[in-house]
């Protein structure tokens, strides 16, 4: 017994040490609200209102249930492509596993114990969307029965509200329960191989194919069309939904339980979720201890890269560069999360292209393009300053430049280097990683789009300057207040607040940028040529000002920085 | 109580990072376990403590395989690792309670233990406090009081000196000298050889993975007489 106890006492281990240190300045407040009301909201009523609209639209072809379902297997995917590298990282590579497993502690509660903590620390944010789904449903019941809210609240059973709110917490466990089996069984396979850059090449071609698959899934999203969506999914012959009702199986269950107020399949539903995770701890108990042998015996296969040629003479910015790509290369944490999680970019852009460009909305909009359409050219370089914004922040490679460093935070000041020179060094680590990913989205858009050289080049110009905007802001966020007392990498890039808030705040950048430029657009009313003009004007000048301004305080940041 | 038997352990394809040692700790012994940078210390501890397994051997504790009973063996060990690095967001208090109920420790004895220890290395003051705010030498001694927290037959300490000062040191080789004398075990690695010469009732010097010499300190030295200790150990461990 004392089993279960112990996953617990080491769960609630695990999410004290993970407490997020807010700083205390004002600042901070703001931005906080800010990512609540201008994101968390934004995000959590639309989804609402699209279950909302949903199911009002397919309870006229009466299969009302399909719109809350359509919208729990959109969510499952996210988060099993999300919590994948999460949650193997979390099992194998977190750098408390040497410590936890001196303890009197079974190595599959050990494993049940970083399985919760992961799957609560990836859901967390997928919870308060779940609810809002679920209540656009029910508003959308409300309405069917035309009756208040209130007497609502009388007629739906019983059997709904419980499917309801079990699912809320459920629908993510079953994907992070996949992703751990997948876990544990991947490791299985891989106990053989000892070289560490073998293990790595495996586990990220395996990660990699996983990916595509679940991409390839996707494809029956881009094939739907206002007309026939209603028509497809009504009917449940929507392919996506198809897909998914067979790989996260259960959610029908659930949509059985809340629409069809069907004990039965809620008891269903319940009962699965312990099965698969009985599963998983099954899985754990053969094979995780001997997964953590083998992760503890990974050697090096090159274990002498470099020592034998003599270094060649470097100077101060290259040798600082060198050492930022180094460091982000490899180690696995920033390889992953900071480098390869770019390649998203062009994946998705790819994806999208490949599997619609022949119907569906994205056809015709490709067609309005080629016959140059003022308004498609227009989305499409808002679209890509938009990625440019948003895939700056999202690798964090700015926003962790200094908390990277971590204990060795000092190295900065004692070094015999100008600070502005470390700075431009870690700015360039980022564009380096950055800007490949989007020059290689943007030549995939170019050639399905059949986008002409000149606009290529203009294009990249605008991405550039948005990068350098993000880029300049995510350093002055971290420089303030870089988060280095992290034990080890994967909590230097989920603890850190500056990666979170650069990320909202290159949100509410891009969002602003794209508005405003829409509006004016309509307003201005100039040719597109023109108009394009002013953009690139406004836009490289913000971004030289910003660079200039932020290059200031980052230095100042730098100076002050509390190495102790 | 402690007991290692043909260990040999292989980093990768290749490195071999400890070749076939054997070596036993007995009960109301000290043994520090010394060798150069690099030798396999830290390797063999991880092994005696259940983090690596061995490629080939098998260690024992308490009469216990710690790969085929991983738990009762675990249960009659301590361990101090040589980085005090871990769950820094945690206050001292909340670490050493934690692992204190891992081992089921009942309250009057954690009381009395954490009381003892805190007041022997002066943390009282600092129990509350996170410990990413702790110094380094302040994180070594709370590791070492949650780990002694459970007052476990074997002691096992993976440079447990490092960063202390002298008075912790010399409240940890009481600890250390009082532990053995009640019949326990207690093995130690240390680059310092005085504390060696002065603590261990036996001494291990480990190569490239593989003993070079087990046995007293004083049997050591009639072998190579008029040799300081340090020459005797460079003499030992080069080549
Ligand atoms: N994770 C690892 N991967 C590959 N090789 C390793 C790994 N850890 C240690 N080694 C190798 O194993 C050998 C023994 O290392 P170990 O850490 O056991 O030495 P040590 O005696 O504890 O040294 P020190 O006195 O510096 O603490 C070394 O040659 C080292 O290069
Ligand atoms: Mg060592």
């Amino acid at each position: 017994m004392g089993g279960v106890g112990n996953s617990w006492l080491i769960f609630k281990m695990l999410q004290k040490n993970a407490r997020v240190r807010m700083p205390a300045k004002p600042i901070y407040c703001v931005l906080a609200v800010l990512v609540f009301g201008g994101i968390m909201l934004p995000c959590c009523v639309t989804v609402g209102v699209m279950s909302y609209v949903m199911t009002q639209a397919l309870a006229e072809v009466g299969s009302r249930g399909n719109g809350i379902l359509y919208e729990m297997q959109i969510l499952s995917v996210f988060s099993m492509v999300f919590g994948m590298l999460v949650v193997f990282n979390m099992l194998y590579f977190s750098s408390d596993r040497e410590h936890l497993v001196t303890f009197p502690v079974q190595a599959h509660h050990l494993m049940t114990a970083k399985f919760l903590f992961a799957y609560l620390m990836e859901s967390a944010m997928e919870f308060p969307v779940l609810l809002a789904a679920l209540i656009g449903y029910f508003a959308a019941l409300a309405e069917g029965a035309s009756c208040g809210a209130g007497a609502l609240l009388g007629q739906v059973s019983p059997v709904s509200w419980v499917a309801a709110l079990c699912g809320i917490f459920l629908v993510p466990l079953v994907p992070m329960l996949y992703c751990g089996m997948f876990s544990v069984v991947l490791m299985a396979c891989l106990k053989r191989v000892r070289s560490a850059q073998t293990f790595y090449r495996i586990s990220g071609v395996c990660m990699l194919g996983f990916a595509a698959l679940f991409l390839y899934s996707l494809r029956g999203m881009g094939q739907i069309n206002i007309e026939n969506y209603v028509e497809a999914l009504g009917s449940g012959q929507d392919l996506f939904l198809r897909t998914m009702n067979v790989i996260f199986f259960p959610v029908p269950w659930f949509t059985a339980a809340l629409d069809e107020v069907k004990a039965g399949y809620l008891l269903l539903y319940l009962g699965m979720h312990v099965a698969l995770f009985l599963l998983f701890v099954l899985l754990g108990k053969q094979w995780y201890q001997q997964g953590l042998y083998t992760v503890g015996a990974l050697g090096n296969a090159a274990a002498t890269r470099g020592a034998r040629r003599p270094g060649r003479r470097h100077s101060l910015f290259v040798a600082c560069l060198l050492r930022e790509l180094r460091v982000l290369l490899r180690t696995r944490a920033f390889a992953g999360n900071c480098v390869y999680v770019n390649l998203i970019w062009p994946a998705g852009t790819f994806a999208l292209f490949y599997f619609t460009s022949d119907h569906g909305n994205l056809a015709s909009f490709v067609g309005m393009y080629r016959i140059g359409k003022e308004r498609a050219e227009l989305a499409v370089m808002l679209a890509l300053l938009f990625a440019a914004f948003i895939a700056t922040a999202m690798n964090s490679l700015s926003s962790t430049a200094f908390s990277r460093e971590g204990k060795q935070i000092g190295l900065l000041k004692y070094i015999p280097v100008p600070y502005m020179t470390q700075l431009r060094a870690k700015a360039c680590a980022s564009a380096i990683f950055t800007m490949p990913a989007l020059l290689a989205m943007e030549g995939i858009a170019a050639y399905y789009l059949g986008m002409s050289l000149s606009k290529i080049v203009f294009y990249a110009a605008l991405m550039l300057a948005a990068h350098m905007i993000a880029s300049a802001v995510g350093m002055l966020m971290d420089s303030g207040m870089p988060y280095v007392t992290w034990d080890d990498e994967y909590s230097a890039l989920r603890g850190n607040v500056s990666t979170f808030f650069n990320m909202a705040v290159m949100m509410f950048a891009a969002g602003a940028v794209i508005g405003l430029s829409l509006l004016l657009y309509e307003a201005l009313k100039w040719p597109l040529p023109a108009y394009s003009l002013l953009v690139f004007v406004v836009l490289w000048g913000t971004a030289v000002g910003t660079v200039l301004l932020t290059d200031v305080r980052i230095l100042e940041n730098m100076e002050d920085l509390d190495c102790g | 109580m402690i007991r290692a038997e043909n260990l040999t352990f292989v980093y990768g394809k290749q490195k071999k990072a400890v070749d076939a040692l054997s070596f036993a700790v007995q009960p109301g012994e000290i043994v520090g376990f010394a060798g150069p940078n690099g030798a396999g210390k830290t390797t063999v501890i991880k092994m005696l403590t259940g983090i690596l397994k061995p490629a080939q051997g098998r260690v024992l504790i308490h009469g216990h395989d710690i790969v085929r009973e991983p738990l009762v063996a675990k249960r009659a060990f301590a361990y101090v690792a040589d980085d005090p690095d871990v769950l820094l967001q945690l206050s001292g208090a909340e670490y050493i309670h934690y692992v204190a109920d891992i081992y089921g420790v009942s309250e009057k004895d954690r009381a009395d233990r954490v009381q003892a220890l805190t007041e022997r290395f002066g943390m009282a003051d600092a129990l509350g406090m996170p410990m990413r705010e702790y110094s380094h030498g302040m994180r070594q001694k709370t590791m070492i009081i949650a780990a002694l927290i459970h007052n476990p037959p074997a002691w096992i300490l993976d440079e447990p000196m490092t960063g202390l000062d002298p008075a912790a040191a010399y409240e940890l080789k009481q600890l250390m000298k009082e532990h053995a004398a009640n019949g326990n075990a207690v093995l130690f690695s240390t680059h310092v050889l005085e504390v060696a010469e002065k603590l261990c009732d036996r001494i291990l010097i480990l190569h490239h993975g593989q003993s070079v010499y087990q046995g007293t300190m004083e049997q050591l030295k009639t072998q190579h007489p008029q040799k300081s200790l340090e020459e005797i150990f460079i003499g030992l461990t080069s080549g």
